[in-house]
C-alpha cells in the first residue's frame, strides 16, 4: 500500500514585506481589536523594535502602551500567567508577539490564559486540549528560522517542576504573521547564519522525511532557495532589507513546510543536545543537518537529491548527472556550513561549539531515541545509529 | 457507493482478533526478549498503555507493566498512554501490515494521548515484538527497517516467544 494521504493545514495571514508593520492597525481593526497588549524581551525592548511598531500603530489610531518585556529566554508558567494578569487587568482585547521563539511560544500560552480564563496553565497542557478560537495573536518574528509564526504548538516550562510543557492545537496558531525587514536588520551574525540554518533543515527534513507531501514540498523547496541565495550575502551587506526580507519568508515558508510534514532525526538529536549542553538550536542543526542526511541516504537518494537544485540552481544541478546529485546536495550543504564558518564563526563540529565533551555523546544518543521527531525519520535509529551519526558529527 | 474491501464489520473482527493477539504477544515477548525487556526498565511499575479506536468504545486493548513484563489489562481502565485509531479501517491498515506504525503516524491515522517519550518506548517494543513474532517478509513491510537478527538467533527468539504465548493461554486466561 502506498502512503499517498496527506493533512495540509496553514490559516495564518501572512503579511510580509516592506511597511508590512504599518498593516497591523487595519488588520487588528478586521478582527474587532483596539487594545492590544504587547509582549516581548528585554533584547527586543532595547533594540528599539518595539518602538517602531507602537509609532507604526500609532499612526494609524491605534494606541499601544502596553508592553510586557519581561520574558526569559527559557519560558516558564509564572511568566505566562504574570502576563495573563496583565491582559485581564488592563483590558486587552487581542496580543501582539515581538520576538523569536520564546517571546512567541510564549505569547501562544498567553493567549490560552487570556482567552479561557484561570491562572493555571498547566491544564492546559498536552494535544488538542485547547478546543476554542483564542484571542487574536498577531506575531512580529525577529530572527529568520524558528517558523513558529505559523506552528501550532507551544513549549513552556512549568515553573512548579521545571518539566517543559507542549502545548499543542490548531487553535494556538496565531492569527497573522507580519513579515517586515525592518524586524531583522540589526540580528548579528551569528544569529542570522544561525536562525537561517535552522530554517534549511526544517524545510531540508520537511523534504526528505516521512511526513513529506506534495504541498510540503513545494513550500520546503522555495525556502532551501532563499536560505541558500541569501544567507551569506545577508552577512555581507546585513542592512540589505530585500535579503533580510528573503530569509524572513524563508522561516515561514520553511514553518509552514515543516509543521504540516515534521521533523527527524536532526531535530531528535539537536533537542537533545540542547536540552543537555545549552548548544543554541540552529547551532544543532547546522551541525547535524550533514551527517543525517547522509545517515538516511540509501532510503532517501531522491529526495535528498532534489534538493541540489533550490541548494546551487538550475545550472549547477544540470550539470551533475542524476546519481550524484544526492551526494552533491550534501557537499553544497557543507560548502554553505564552511561560508558561514569563515563569516559568522558558526561551529561546524561538535567540537568547535566548545560546550560539549565526547564522553556526554552517548547520553545524547540514549535520550534522543525518545524525542518525538525521531518517529518521523525515514530510516529507523538504534541508539548505535545515533551514536554513530553524534560521532561523525564530533 | 463503494465501501472499502474488506467491510467495516469484517476489518472490527480482524482488529479485535488482533488486539487480543498482540497483547499476549507482548505479554509473551516481554519475558522472552531481551531488548524489550530493556525497555520496558524505562516505564515505572504499574505503568499502562492502550489502543482504542475512536467511535467503538468497546474495541480496546490494555497492558501494563509489572515487575518488568508486559501484563494484560481489562479494557475498563483507562491507561497512561492510549494510542488511538480515528477510524477502525487505520486500526486494519496497521493491524494488517499494509502501514507501518510511523506511516500511520505519519499519515495522521492516530492520536496519541500520553507523553511521547513512553510512546515511542512503547513504539519500539511493537516494532521489536513484530521483527521477532513475523515472517521476514510481512515484518518488512510493518517496520522502517528489519532490526539486526541473525536467521538462527530469530529461530530461537521465535521459538521462545510462540512457547511463551501457548503456555500463557494455558496457565492464565483471567484479566487483572
Amino acid at each position: 500500500m502506498n502512503g499517498s494521504y496527506f493533512e495540509f493545514f496553514c490559516p495564518v495571514k501572512i503579511v510580509a514585506g516592506f511597511a508590512a508593520l504599518e498593516h497591523i492597525a487595519y488588520e487588528l481593526g478586521a478582527r474587532s481589536a483596539g487594545k492590544p497588549l504587547i509582549i516581548t524581551d528585554k533584547g527586543v525592548r532595547g533594540a528599539g523594535l518595539v518602538e517602531v511598531v507602537q509609532a507604526a500603530l500609532k499612526s494609524a489610531g491605534v494606541s499601544a502602551p502596553l508592553v510586557f518585556d519581561d520574558v526569559p529566554q527559557d519560558s516558564a508558567t509564572h511568566t505566562v500567567a504574570a502576563i495573563a494578569k496583565l491582559y485581564r487587568s488592563e483590558g486587552c482585547d487581542s496580543l501582539i508577539a515581538i520576538g523569536g521563539g520564546s517571546v512567541i511560544d510564549t505569547a501562544k500560552a498567553a493567549n490560552i490564559l487570556a482567552s479561557e480564563g484561570g491562572l493555571d496553565l498547566t491544564a492546559f497542557a498536552g494535544t488538542n486540549v485547547v478546543k476554542r478560537r483564542l484571542r487574536p495573536l498577531f506575531v512580529l518574528p525577529t530572527t529568520s528560522g524558528t517558523g513558529s509564526e505559523v506552528t501550532a504548538v507551544s513549549v513552556v516550562k512549568d515553573s512548579n517542576t521545571g518539566m517543559k510543557l507542549p502545548f499543542v492545537s490548531p487553535f494556538l496558531l496565531p492569527d497573522v504573521a507580519v513579515l517586515d525587514p525592518r524586524m531583522t536588520l540589526g540580528l548579528p551574525p551569528f544569529f542570522t547564519a544561525a536562525t537561517a540554518m535552522d530554517a534549511l533543515t526544517h524545510a531540508a527534513e520537511a523534504f526528505t522525511c516521512l511526513g513529506k507531501n506534495p504541498l510540503s514540498d513545494n513550500y520546503a523547496k522555495a525556502a532551501i532557495q532563499k536560505v541558500a541565495s541569501n544567507v551569506v550575502a545577508v552577512l555581507d551587506e546585513p542592512s540589505n532589507k530585500e535579503r533580510r526580507l528573503e530569509l524572513a519568508l524563508a522561516a515561514t515558508m520553511a514553518g509552514i513546510a515543516f509543521s504540516n510534514s515534521m521533523v527527524g532525526m536532526v531535530h531528535a538529536l539537536g533537542h537533545t543536545i540542547g536540552a543537555v549542553t545549552h548548544v543554541p538550536h540552529g547551532v544543532c542543526m547546522s551541525i547535524l543537518l550533514p551527517y543525517a542526511l547522509e545517515y538516511n541516504l540509501d532510503v532517501r537518494r531522491q529526495a535528498i537529491g532534489e534538493l541540489l537544485l533550490p541548494l546551487v540552481g538550475p545550472d549547477a544541478y544540470a550539470k551533475t548527472l542524476e546519481r550524484d546529485r544526492p551526494q552533491a546536495a550534501i557537499t553544497a550543504i557543507r560548502s554553505l556550513r564552511e561560508a558561514l564558518w569563515q563569516k559568522a564563526k558558526l561551529p561546524r563540529s561538535l567540537s568547535e561549539t566548545g560546550k560539549i565533551t565526547r564522553d556526554q555523546l552517548p547520553e545524547i544518543a540514549r535520550l534522543s531515541l525518545d524525542d518525538g521527531p525521531m518517529i518521523m525519520n525515514p530510516k529507523e535509529v538504534t541508539y548505535q545509529d545515533a551514536l554513530r551519526v553524534l560521532e561523525r558529527a564530533y | 457507493m463503494e465501501l472499502p474491501s474488506p467491510t467495516y464489520a469484517a476489518q472490527r473482527a480482524y482488529v479485535a482478533i488482533m488486539f487480543e493477539t498482540i497483547g499476549r504477544l507482548l505479554e509473551a515477548a516481554s519475558q522472552t526478549d531481551a531488548e524489550i525487556a530493556q525497555e520496558l526498565e524505562g516505564y515505572r511499575d504499574g505503568f499502562s498503555i492502550g489502543f482504542s479506536v475512536l467511535g467503538d468504545p468497546k474495541l480496546k486493548m490494555r497492558v501494563g507493566v509489572r515487575n518488568g513484563r508486559f501484563v494484560r489489562l481489562s479494557s475498563a481502565i483507562h491507561p497512561e498512554l492510549e494510542i488511538v485509531f480515528k477510524h477502525i479501517t487505520f486500526a486494519f491498515y496497521v493491524l494488517s501490515f499494509k502501514e507501518s506504525t510511523s506511516r500511520a503516524y505519519a499519515n495522521e491515522r492516530m492520536l496519541t494521548h500520553g507523553d511521547t517519550a513512553h510512546a515511542l518506548r512503547f513504539v519500539r517494543c511493537m516494532n521489536r515484538m513484530q521483527a521477532v513474532a513475523l515472517p521476514r517478509f510481512v515484518a518488512d513491510r510493518a517496520l522502517k527497517g528489519f532490526p539486526d537478527i541473525t536467521a538462527p538467533e530469530k529461530r530461537k527468539l521465535v521459538t521462545d516467544l510462540y512457547v511463551k504465548l501457548v503456555t500463557g493461554f494455558v496457565t492464565r486466561s483471567k484479566l487483572p
